[in-house]
């Protein structure tokens, strides 16, 4: 319990105060969807989906977007990466941040359709260029260096 | 019985109810009926207000100690350039005082209305929004302050936008760059007025401008008043760019902005027109 209030209290202000310091044009990586992804690792679908709603409801709460828009994509990823992941081998870096890049292009991809649903839609080929897709590759590069930490972190833990 | 099947399709169940929640309350923030999403908004980010206005603070200290340190280095070098700048400074403002005697006096010959006047409130910024999708701050100043939604939000160098959300002790500030956002515009040298809206680029565009107008490059960008939200004569940019599409109705314009929205640490809230203090102002409501 106390992980997931830290967890969601660190990550509501690394995005908010600090990764615009670390912006590129006008793009920040989606800290909220790296959380949900490494948080999933030790979670079941039915808790990871839980999860999501919870940190869809601050990033709706801390953004200009409609609350719930944020609870319904990072609600359906969660329960999606817990049941792909089930599939994946642990031990390969590779496989898992393709599937953070996709899940960052699929979180992209809903947000923009639930717009659109919502008669808030935006210019679909502009939206890809300067949001979409920029997000995605800034989201997993620095999910990739988390992640490549981490395998490096215990890879020397295990040799010390 | 009900428990069972609950039980078995319980992924199912979870899913589901996440997913019809979220529209649910979609569907509430958009029709704007309910009374419900403001308040969990309001819930949600006065939870994690006092981290984020703390956070700020530690960032801020630790900003000012360093450019203290900096400034410290070359104060003997900006001394002597601050003189000169303020001598230049001086004799400018002298023929300045004049002008603006001399437009108060044919003002007054021509029995014109005097220069609006409006107090304003300054604030800190404390976080920025959270999403890619939209473009907003986080304000340290919340309804306890007075502070309401569409209340304009200015900066030294020129406009920021409106506050749409305000929570007890903070508020969220909608930028002119946000893409739902528009402003009544008025260009400063060919006196046509459009609709100034936000782009994904960052820069925004004037829509709605007559085709025949003569917009050129460079011109200044100002709030036009029309709308009731923004007083008028507020800079908001230059124009950078034409869109002259041959057979359109309109013609847009693209403005640069004159304020660099990602340096943004303080900004003023416009809290009411005229020199009346604000406290006034909310006992008269």
């Amino acid at each position: 319990m106390i992980w997931l209030v830290g967890g969601i209290l660190g990550v509501v202000i690394l995005q908010t105060t600090i990764t615009p310091l670390v912006e590129l044009g006008q793009v920040r990586p989606d800290l909220f969807l790296l959380l949900l992804y490494l948080g999933s690792y030790k979670m079941s679908p039915v808790r990871a989906c839980l999860w999501g709603s919870v940190l869809g409801l601050y990033e709706d709460a801390l953004s200009g977007a409609p609350l719930g828009l944020n609870v319904f994509t990072l609600s359906l990823l969660g329960y999606a990466l817990v049941r792909v992941r089930e599939e994946l081998e642990e031990t390969r870096l590779v496989p898992h941040v393709v599937l953070l890049f996709l899940a960052g292009l699929s979180s992209g991809l809903m947000t923009l359709g639930v717009l659109a649903f919502f008669g808030m839609g935006r210019e679909l080929g502009e939206s890809l260029i300067w949001v979409v897709l920029p997000t995605a590759v800034y989201t997993t590069a620095v999910g990739a260096l988390l992640l490549f930490g981490t395998r490096l972190g215990r890879l020397v833990e295990v040799k010390l | 019985m009900i428990l069972r099947l609950l039980a078995k399709y319980r992924r199912t169940v979870v899913l589901a109810s996440a997913v019809l929640v979220s529209f649910l309350l979609m569907t509430m923030e958009v029709r704007q009926e309910e009374n419900l999403t403001p308040f969990l908004k309001r819930l949600l980010l006065e939870s994690v207000s006092p981290f984020l206005k703390a956070t700020t603070y530690v960032k801020h200290t630790a900003q000012e100690i360093w450019d203290n340190y900096v400034d410290l280095r070359f104060v003997r070098q900006e001394n002597l350039r601050l003189h000169e700048e303020i001598e230049a400074l001086q004799t400018r403002l002298r023929v300045l005082e004049e002008a603006d005697r001399e437009n108060l006096r044919l003002k007054d010959l021509l029995g014109l209305r005097g220069r609006v006047s409006f107090t304003v409130v300054p604030a800190g910024v404390v976080g920025k929004d959270a999403t890619n999708w939209f473009h907003s701050l986080l304000i340290d100043l919340g309804a306890r302050d007075g502070m309401r939604r569409h209340m304009a939000v200015i900066a030294p160098g020129g406009l920021v936008g409106q506050i749409v959300e305000v929570s007890r002790s903070s508020a969220r500030v909608q930028l002119i760059t946000d893409p739902v956002s528009s402003v009544g515009a008025l260009l400063q040298t060919s006196r046509v007025t459009g609709l100034l809206v936000g782009a994904r680029s960052g820069r925004l565009r004037i829509r709605y401008l007559p085709v025949r107008a003569e917009v050129r490059e460079g011109e200044v960008v100002i709030t036009s008043g029309l709308g009731g939200v923004y007083p008028k004569g507020i800079l908001v940019g230059k124009v950078a760019a034409v869109d002259r599409r041959s057979g359109a109705l309109f013609q847009e314009a693209i403005v640069e902005p004159s304020i660099d929205f990602s340096r943004l640490e303080g900004v003023l809230v416009v809290a009411g027109e005229g020199s009346r203090p604000l406290r006034s102002q909310r006992r008269e409501e």
